[in-house]
């Protein structure tokens, strides 16, 4: 803790001279409680390796629900300028390309969904697939797999997944351009071929929530959000096929750091200019497996729209299901911002965390422009989770970026010795929450007791300007692979 | 010997694994990589042989790990019995008896999701072989 230079309350700097190598400081955001935890951790070593990349700018930055990563820590956030020579890094994005998070807002009420509850989580269970083996309805032909990877989100909705009007309340509109297939291996194809929509496991889940307090009510009432009101949120990303896609290509980029004489502190920030093919490459990759990631949720989103009309017995119009927003969390992205007073088109790279636009963005949707973009950080399943919308403060310090969700504090062999799924299932009762796993094993490994609490690292990005919140939203049914 | 332990990790699940020849940890890595996922029932019999080359006994064994991901992952078969061949360290031939996963009658677990460079190791001991590994979940 004597490395670090308290700049407020809740970001800290790690010197420039604190490993060799270091192009800039590191900065951390995070309160004086988090951090012994966060030494501890090693994290600090990781953000110092992060700033040791070339082209990087102003700060190697990381946000409160900071956790040990591969290469990048979980929660670190990286620009590079294609103009100095900046690397675009696959660690930097991770083995789940677009994993994020999508929130649905419904017109029902907690009473209203209450005594059917079981009902419909166990519909949801049934409909979506979830959990290893458990494949998609979906078995996609060569030909339509390279058009989810093309299209995204666009894809889903011309074959029925949703409505047309979902893709402006997704990030990037749902697609990224500048998406090329010609680098995909036949690896990645076969193992996305048979899962878009279906949910995976780990800490991937479909989660039905209400909304139980509200700070922003202008805010909220603009995103359809109200006290009471149920909502669906799930969480999931590329599955095998953005997997597929960072082990190939951190392959390649281990090759290419070597190539490039790149003298890395750690050999998972392999690594490749920008402005080579190397790095072209894999930038035309990963945009294919965030495509998939953006076709994936959107399926998920149609079937547990379909869950509650089954479930429930009512009309799409008594359900009101409305898409609130998506957001990657596993990202890489071409963004302009100001540094040292000058526009500069920057790699944003961000390893869980999520993008966090203020007010009067032109990339946020004019529906949101007055508000600025909702932002969804998702807590343990036994807690809450909150949604929030970015501040111009987040454009000025940290590349428009916030956190992602709760962050890890105990390891899941650690929670397979404490906790059992019994205990945890009565745990989950007694918070009024109707929980269905496929995995008894994964379930205790992502209870609440594992996690840090999400309201924490909130309130870290709530205070240091970067992001407002707006509401908290508690699960009353889980879905989890 | 032990076959192989697990070790903490905050996010994932890492591997210790041993062998009393390069070949028998190669198969023990693979047994702890399925035991992370799950306890499987299969459905039919599957012989399968594949050759791997990497830069690096290390990089091998990611490259192995790999495999057994994949091919659970994409074709939904896992393997039980294993020959392995080793050239210089650098490259394996191996005939793996197995088959396609019944999901329905498993004990499923979780996903993993890709085998990670984080802590590799693989070293030769006075007993034989160590590796260390870490699974991406």
């Amino acid at each position: 803790m004597r490395s670090l230079t308290k700049i407020t309350d809740v970001l800290w700097e790690v010197p420039q001279t604190y490993k060799a190598g270091m192009r800039v400081p590191g900065r951390i955001y995070a309160s004086e409680a988090m951090l012994s935890r966060i030494v501890g951790d090693n994290c600090l070593e990781q953000v110092a390796n992060v700033a040791c990349l070339p082209g990087i700018q102003s700060y190697s930055l990381a946000m409160p629900d900071i956790h040990w990563g591969y290469g990048f820590p979980i929660g670190g956030v990286a620009a590079t300028a294609a103009d100095e020579g900046g690397v675009i890094s696959p660690g930097g994005v991770g083995y789940d390309i677009n994993c994020g998070v999508r929130l649905m807002r419904t017109h029902l009420t907690q009473e209203e969904v209450a005594p059917r509850i079981q009902d419909l989580v166990g519909q949801l269970f049934r409909d979506i697939p979830c959990g290893l083996g458990e494949k998609s309805d979906l078995r996609l032909t060569r030909d339509d797999e390279h058009k989810v990877l093309l299209q995204g989100a666009h894809w889903a909705v011309a074959h029925g997944y949703g409505s047309p009007g979902d893709t402006e309340f997704i990030e990037e509109n749902g697609c990224m351009a500048e998406a090329e297939a010609s680098g995909i291996t036949e690896r990645a194809l076969e193992r996305g071929a048979g899962q878009v929509g279906s949910l995976g496991s780990g800490n991937h889940f479909v989660e039905v929530q209400v909304t139980d307090e509200i700070y922003d009510e202008t805010a909220a009432n603009t995103m359809g959000l109200f006290l009471g009101g149920v909502t669906v949120m799930i969480h999931c990303g590329s599955r095998g096929f953005g997997y597929q896609v960072c082990d190939d290509y951190l392959r390649v980029l281990g090759r290419a750091s070597e190539k490039y004489d790149f003298r890395l502190p750690d050999r998972q920030l392999a690594s490749a200019p920008i402005n080579s093919s190397e790095g072209q490459e894999y930038l035309a990759a990963m945009r294919c497996a965030a495509n998939y990631a953006f076709a994936n949720r959107q399926v998920l989103g149609s079937k547990a729209a379909g869950a509650f009309l089954h479930a429930l017995r009512i009309s799409p119009d008594a359900l009101g299901m409305q898409l609130v927003y998506d957001v990657p969390h596993n990202i890489a992205k071409f963004e302009e911002h100001v540094i040292n007073g000058k526009t500069r088109r920057l790699c944003v790279h961000r390893k869980g965390a999520t993008r966090s636009f203020p007010p009067h963005h032109p990339l946020v949707p004019p529906r949101y422009r007055a508000i600025g973009q909702p932002v969804l950080v998702p807590g343990d399943m036994g807690r809450y989770s909150f949604v929030l919308v970015g501040r111009p403060q987040a454009m000025s310090q940290t590349f428009g970026t916030v956190c992602h969700g709760a962050g890890r504090v105990m390891s899941r062999s650690q929670a397979k010795r404490e906790l059992n799924f019994d205990q945890l299932r009565r745990d989950m009762e007694q918070r009024g929450v109707v929980m269905m796993a496929r995995g008894r094993g994964t379930a205790v490994e992502e209870a609440s007791a594992v996690y840090k609490d999400v309201a924490e690292v909130v309130n870290v990005v709530d205070s240091a300007g970067l992001a407002k919140k707006v509401c908290r939203l508690r699960p009353i049914g889980v879905v989890k692979g | 010997m032990k076959a192989f332990e697990f070790f903490e990790h905050t996010a994932d699940i890492g591997v210790h694994a041993y062998g009393r020849t390069l070949e028998e940890l190669f198969i023990n890595a693979a047994r702890a990589l399925y035991e992370v996922q799950g306890r499987f029932d299969l459905a039919d019999r599957r012989i399968l042989k594949v050759e791997l080359t990497a830069g690096s006994v290390d990089e091998l064994l990611v490259r192995w790990l790999s495999e057994m991901v994949y091919l659970l992952s994409a074709e939904g078969v896992c393997f039980t019995h294993f020959r392995l061949q080793f050239t210089d360290g650098q490259k394996l031939t191996a005939q793996m008896e197995g088959g396609a996963v019944d999901f329905s009658r498993s004990e499923v677990h979780e996903e993993v999701k890709a085998v990670t460079y984080h802590q590799l190791s693989v070293k030769q001991t006075a007993d034989g072989w160590t590796a260390t590994v870490i699974f991406d979940v």
